[in-house]
């Protein structure tokens, strides 16, 4: 109980700083208008399945974009004062639920930006927006972990993707697999199964990370 | 440098030379390539010509044919004619009714020889069912005798034809991958439970080098065969793409370790990473492929290798393929961890 009021505790201290500093909000959002909006302008004409794989692709890049200062806190003198006083455990798990959040907020702020400059080709919303949740969360661990390694470094934009990028992979074609059945693209009696294999990839991936992190944490 | 140290490497030199000459000196067994008309119709007597490979009819002066319907119906053939060793003409008395309700029957073409042994095209032949009640009563010629071959020569399959040779090379190197990525692993994994020993990192560093050329040389030996089999070096196959995404995490890696400066954190950070690929690799080729349909065998709940795929023949050179893919896996690992000291040691001689 204890623990998870930690978490908490340290999910709610992550959401003041981003308030505290009202640019870094605003420019993941501006990223994710001004990207949408040059995909619009490009492709005029939509078909749903373009629909479709494009705002998986908008939401990959603005997620990389937004987990990329997870850690840098850390990097500075405050990281020092946390090292002693936290246990690695509660940090990343927090990280994770953090941008979790961020990134679920951010899909469906996207999905509106899409559904005000296109069209809805979503049918099934629940099996959408279920998709989306752990597409997500897909992506908050590999990049938080993608972070947590690039953390430090003077090119770490570009080692979150080259670290990032083939691990998300998997979560995104699954994502992209469901949501075309979301959609109505095609029909697929197994989604259960699907939404099994996508959950299984995140939890394996989230136990890998927890397991991983403070061999990370104590450099 | 003395024998009883190094004869795994002997022994993997020459298992892979054997598994050169052997894989492909051994010839395929005879097998049906294509046969002409594929459609036909019953009502009258049809005569097919048919085209076969590595066949001696000419040697066999009783042979037999059959149309199969289903597996109790069989039509043999009326008369053969041999035009040279791998070409035949064959005529089928068709002027009957035939046992089958459907309105296309696909049949398969069986040809037996005491020479070659008996030798089968599965739905070779199309044939329209014109349901002519005036026709004679089907008659029912069940199968006797077949000959089975003997000797040493690998299975003929439609599709794969003389590429079935790749299954030494494609496969066995996937197979050795896994095992050498694991190694890997745990030496990454024994790294970080005690970072000083540096011995066990650049074992994992090396183990990891050579399971990347493999990935690699996996990857063209699979993109090789995907062209003569599927039409294209590259498709939509799940276990490619996935494949080609387990190589793209272990490049990843070798951009890891290259790219931070501060050399500990480096390595451990690489550790932490190759283990981090290696456990996102298995679903990547071993469970998903399995769920979903792909062209690859032993994948939508088949298993891989069934008696069916691999019969003994194959098995006398895969598995010393894989034995030997493994072993010099090692080898090349080994020469690269030598490298890895010889480094060191300037090193340490320049400091001094």
């Amino acid at each position: 109980m204890k623990d998870i009021k930690q978490i908490f505790a340290l999910m709610e201290t992550e959401l003041l700083l981003e308030f505290r500093n009202k640019f870094s909000l605003a420019s993941i959002m501006l990223f994710a208008v001004v990207t949408v909006f040059i995909v619009f302008k490009a492709f005029n004409q939509f078909s749903p399945m373009s629909w479709n794989v494009l705002y998986w692709v908008v939401l990959l890049f603005i997620s990389t974009n937004a987990v990329l200062k997870t850690f840098s806190v850390e990097r500075s003198r405050t990281g020092i004062y946390y090292y002693s006083l936290l246990d690695p455990y509660k940090v990343i798990i927090s990280k994770i639920l953090y941008n979790f959040l961020l990134l679920f907020v951010m899909g469906i702020l996207t999905f509106g930006l899409f559904r005000y400059f296109t069209f809805n080709p979503v049918s099934k919303y629940l099996i959408f927006f279920g998709d989306l949740a752990l597409v997500s969360l897909g992506l908050s661990i590999v990049f938080s972990f993608a972070s947590a390694i690039a953390n430090g470094e003077s090119n770490s934009g570009v080692l979150i993707s080259i670290l990032g990028l083939p691990l998300v992979l998997p979560i995104l074609l699954m994502g992209i697999k469901i949501s075309t059945i979301a959609m109505g693209i095609t029909v697929d009696s197994e989604v259960a199964t699907d939404f099994i294999i996508l959950l299984a990839i995140d939890m394996m991936l989230a136990g890998l990370v927890i397991i991983l992190f403070p061999i990370l944490w104590k450099s | 440098m003395s024998i009883k140290n190094n004869w795994w490497k002997i022994l993997a030199a020459v298992m892979m030379i054997y598994v050169i000459i052997a894989g492909f000196l051994i010839p395929l067994k005879p097998g049906i390539l294509t046969v002409s008309p594929t459609y036909i119709k019953n009502g009258e007597n049809t005569s097919i010509k048919v085209q076969a490979y590595n066949a001696n009819y000419d040697k066999e002066p009783n042979l037999r044919a059959w149309l199969k319907f289903d597996s109790t119906h069989y039509l043999a053939s009326s008369q053969i004619e041999v035009l040279d060793h791998n070409n035949l003409n064959i005529s089928f008395n068709l002027n009957t009714q035939i046992p089958t309700t459907d309105t296309i029957a696909p049949v398969s073409l069986i040809i037996d020889s005491s020479v070659d042994g008996y030798s089968l095209l599965p739905g070779a032949i199309s044939i329209k069912n014109t349901f002519d009640p005036s026709l004679p009563a089907f008659t029912n010629s069940a199968l006797s005798d077949m000959h089975a071959w003997t000797g040493i020569k690998f299975p003929f399959r439609n599709i794969l034809y003389e590429t079935i040779r790749n299954t030494f090379f494609h496969v066995a190197i996937w197979m050795a991958l896994f095992l050498l990525s694991t190694i890997a692993a745990i030496y990454s994994i024994l790294f970080l439970r005690d970072p000083t020993k540096l011995a066990y990192e650049h074992r994992a560093y090396s183990f990891t080098a050579v399971s990347l050329l493999y990935g690699m040389i996996g990857l063209a030996t699979g993109a090789v065969w995907a062209r003569f089999t599927w039409g294209a070096y590259w498709t939509n196959d799940v276990r490619l793409n996935m494949a080609a995404v387990s190589v793209m995490i272990y490049f990843a890696y070798f951009i890891l370790r290259g790219t931070i400066t501060d050399q500990d954190k480096s390595k451990r950070f690489a550790a932490a990473f190759n283990i981090f690929a290696y456990v996102a690799m298995i679903p990547l080729l071993l469970v998903i492929p399995r769920l979903t349909d792909s062209l690859h065998p032993g994948v939508g709940g088949n298993p891989a290798f069934s008696g069916e795929d691999l019969d003994n023949t194959l098995r006398m050179v895969f598995y010393p393929a894989i034995i030997s893919m493994i072993l010099l896996g090692v080898w090349m690992a080994q020469i690269r961890t030598r490298i890895f000291k010889i480094e060191e040691r300037r090193l340490l001689e320049q400091e001094l």
